[in-house]
């Protein structure tokens, strides 16, 4: 128990370190980021491998799959978001995006370790097996939503400061348009499918499973939403008919709506979807 | 007549022709091609005992190693000017010259590309490691020419390495292909239009070959220029791109990625509504439309059509300065670097020069003792002749074994920045020993 606390108040802080080396590298000051760069791929891996440890530990404590609340998500999804921009950083040998990124998977980890509580009572749905593959979706999903969003960010971004001519940090720092929109597609094309896929076990599970189940539903329908955006941008990529910062504009305002959509569906809507 | 400061010993020394000392009319003519170093080595060969020569259109170098210690240094620069026919247009005031310290640390700074008219200009360190090359393979590095550029060499890595000197484009055609890329990413599948034939262009494409570009099309006013250019360019590289005709080439553009246009053409050889149907059809990545010409070539309307870049001369302006000044802002660190090889340097070539001052301590001992064994010892017996020379020989040598370490800390510490210190220190050892008319009648 005391394993978890400590790790669930260490994460934030690592996050909130990691985000400090990626903005120094990102906004670079040569000399501090000389003394900071050797341990930034250690520190990120270390922060997965922590994650994963806390997972683990409260998967034995509370004799659950750390599935059963908006907290937990978040933290996994902190995770998911964090594991998939390692592999990405590894893939592609570009590190000057690491700090857009961490910033968004430190903020959902601060969020998570302030406020997460262990429930008192699971609900039985919470043990069924299909949940696990729909949550394992979701998250892929969402992860690959982010970091689509954030480098169609970034790409927007670029794009209008090389039609301003604003040759400054952003232009020497990131990575070619080329590259932004190459990483962008295949990150909504992940997304497209796993949310796919979360949707499609959600329909065949859910309407047996759970007792009040409404296709107008808020949650269902915020995310059916989200998966047209995306199919339009997945199937628009495959035809090659937009223009690229189009595509990536879409990438960037999916990122939005999907965000605003769960925050707003959680907090402010009842829907049959929450189970604690 | 200058000639080497030195207190008998093999000293470096560099004299030379470059950008801060004469200007291109006089630098051009005294230019050293690589066939000509064969040579030129003979002719010094009299004089200098090692020898490199390096030559590039912004310098005309010599570093080496006389001979003899009295030769004088007037004597390179005159042979230099009489290989090169050159005496009228260049003269001896043209030439700088740099001993020890100073032509190892002038050395260092062209080898870590801060001494380059354009600071960071990398060609210079390539050109560099051939001068040294050529040097070799003539048989004309010695020691201290091998120690001094292998020294150098480090230098220029570690600036490459540990600085952003060499980052960012300092020229209009290279920004216009370091701009390409950071849209484009890999230029090799990219097609590409030149527009011009004349200078600027053949730079850019040579820019662009260098970034992995083949498929590379010209167009000119006159065919047969832009013809001869691709023929030029196609020399070492493939290159898959046409000839278009100039009055055609309004016809392909939607098979463009890049157009990069430097005619001489008075007016806008492309205006907006050429293009306005090009880019309304073109989905995908955008299209980049560089002007370098003067006057300008393309309508600037143009660049206010969505998924078009279009840049001009200013705007390359624009990033070659903002890299320039970057790189400015590394020269202090590059200096850091230049000054601990420098050091380095200097530790090793001074414990060179050490050595024959303290073969002189010894030689001055051993002549004492000599002298007054030889004075006191009449009377002795062989026996107590042959103690006494064992124990005075030992005494001596102690004497001069327990001073050259405190020698060695004086002259070869790394921490001895400036040249005169470790040069002063070793003339004032060679006082204190009442070496110095050695010193002078070797000066």
């Amino acid at each position: 128990m005391i394993s978890i606390e400590i790790l669930n108040f260490a994460l934030p802080l690592l996050y909130a370190a990691i985000i400090v080396v990626y903005g120094i590298n990102f906004f670079r000051k040569s000399e501090i980021n000389d003394m900071v760069s050797g341990i930034r791929r250690p520190l990120l891996l270390l922060i997965i491998l922590l994650q994963a440890v806390y997972f683990i530990l409260r998967s034995i404590e509370f004799n659950h799959a750390p599935i059963t609340s908006s907290y937990e998500i978040l933290t996994l999804l902190a995770f998911s978001i964090s594991l998939s921009y390692f592999y990405i950083e590894i893939k592609t040998g570009v590190k000057d995006t690491g700090f857009f990124i961490m910033l968004i998977a430190g903020i959902l980890q601060i969020i998570s370790s302030l406020y997460i509580v262990e429930l008192k009572e699971i609900n039985p749905i919470l043990k069924n097996w299909f949940l696990g593959f729909h949550v394992v979706f979701v998250l892929v999903g969402y992860s690959a939503i982010t970091i689509s969003g954030i480098y169609g960010m970034l790409y927007i971004k670029l794009y209008n400061d090389i039609k301003a001519s604003r040759f400054g940090a952003v232009y020497k720092r990131l990575p070619s348009l080329d590259l932004l929109e190459k990483m962008t597609s295949n990150a909504v094309q992940f997304g497209f499918i796993a949310l796919s896929l979360t949707i499609l076990v959600g329909v065949i599970w859910l309407p047996h499973s759970v007792p009040n189940f409404s296709y107008a539903d808020p949650k269902l329908i915020t995310t059916l939403i989200v998966w047209i955006i995306y199919g339009v941008g997945f199937v628009s990529n495959r035809v090659k008919k937009f223009q690229s910062k189009t595509l990536m504009t879409m990438a960037f305002a999916g990122f939005i709506v999907t965000m605003f959509s769960v925050a707003i569906v959680n907090i402010f809507l009842s829907s049959f979807h929450k189970f604690n | 007549m200058e000639s080497f400061r030195t207190n008998g010993h093999p000293i470096l020394f560099s004299v030379g022709v470059n950008h801060t000392t004469a200007p291109i009319e006089v630098r051009e003519k005294i230019y050293v091609s690589e066939k000509e170093i064969p040579s030129l080595m003979e002719v010094m060969k009299e004089f200098l005992a090692e020898c490199m020569v390096l030559s590039t259109c912004n310098r005309t170098e010599l570093y080496g190693v006389p001979v003899d210690n009295n030769i004088e240094i007037d004597i390179i620069k005159d042979k230099l000017i009489e290989f090169k026919n050159a005496a009228g247009n260049v003269k001896k005031e043209h030439f700088y010259t740099l001993h020890a310290a100073g032509a190892a640390e002038h050395l260092f700074h062209v080898a870590s590309s801060i001494d380059s008219m354009v600071v960071g200009d990398s060609q210079i360190m390539h050109q560099f490691k051939e001068a040294y090359a050529k040097a070799q393979e003539l048989g004309s590095i010695g020691k201290i020419l091998n120690k001094v550029c292998q020294t150098a060499l480090h230098s220029g890595k570690r600036t490459k390495t540990e600085t952003a000197l060499f980052e960012g484009a300092v020229s209009i055609s290279y920004a216009a292909v370091e701009l390409a890329t950071k849209i484009f990413g890999d230029l090799k599948e990219k097609n590409i239009l030149i527009l011009g034939a004349g200078e600027t262009a053949e730079l850019t494409a040579e820019s662009l070959i260098k970034k992995r570009a083949v498929n590379i099309s010209f167009s000119n006013r006159t065919r047969e220029n832009a013809e001869d250019l691709k023929e030029k360019l196609g020399v070492e590289t493939r290159i898959n791109g046409d000839v278009l005709d100039f009055s055609t080439f309004k016809e392909h553009l939607g098979k463009f990625d890049i157009i990069i246009s430097s005619t001489a053409a008075d007016n806008f050889i492309l205006y907006y509504d050429d293009f306005k149907p090009v880019a309304k059809h073109r989905t995908g990545s955008p299209i980049l439309i560089i002007d370098i010409a003067m006057p300008r070539d393309i309508d600037p309307r143009i660049g206010k059509l969505g998924n078009v870049f279009l840049k001009d001369i200013d705007d390359l302006n624009a990033i070659v300065d903002a890299n320039f000044e970057k790189r400015k802002a590394q020269i202090p660190i590059v200096r850091k670097i230049v000054n601990d090889e420098v050091s380095h340097f200097l530790s090793w070539y001074y414990a060179l020069q050490l050595v024959p001052t303290i073969n002189d301590i010894e030689d001055k001992f051993e002549k004492i003792r000599v002298d007054e064994i030889l004075k006191n010892t009449n009377g002795f017996s062989q026996h107590d002749r042959e103690v006494l020379e064992k124990i005075t020989k030992g005494i001596v040598n102690k004497i001069v074994r327990s001073t050259v370490p405190n020698l060695n800390e004086m002259i070869t510490k790394e921490e001895l920045p400036v040249e005169d210190n470790r040069y002063n220190r070793l003339q004032l050892i060679r006082r204190l020993f009442g070496l110095e008319h050695k010193f002078d009648n070797r000066k």
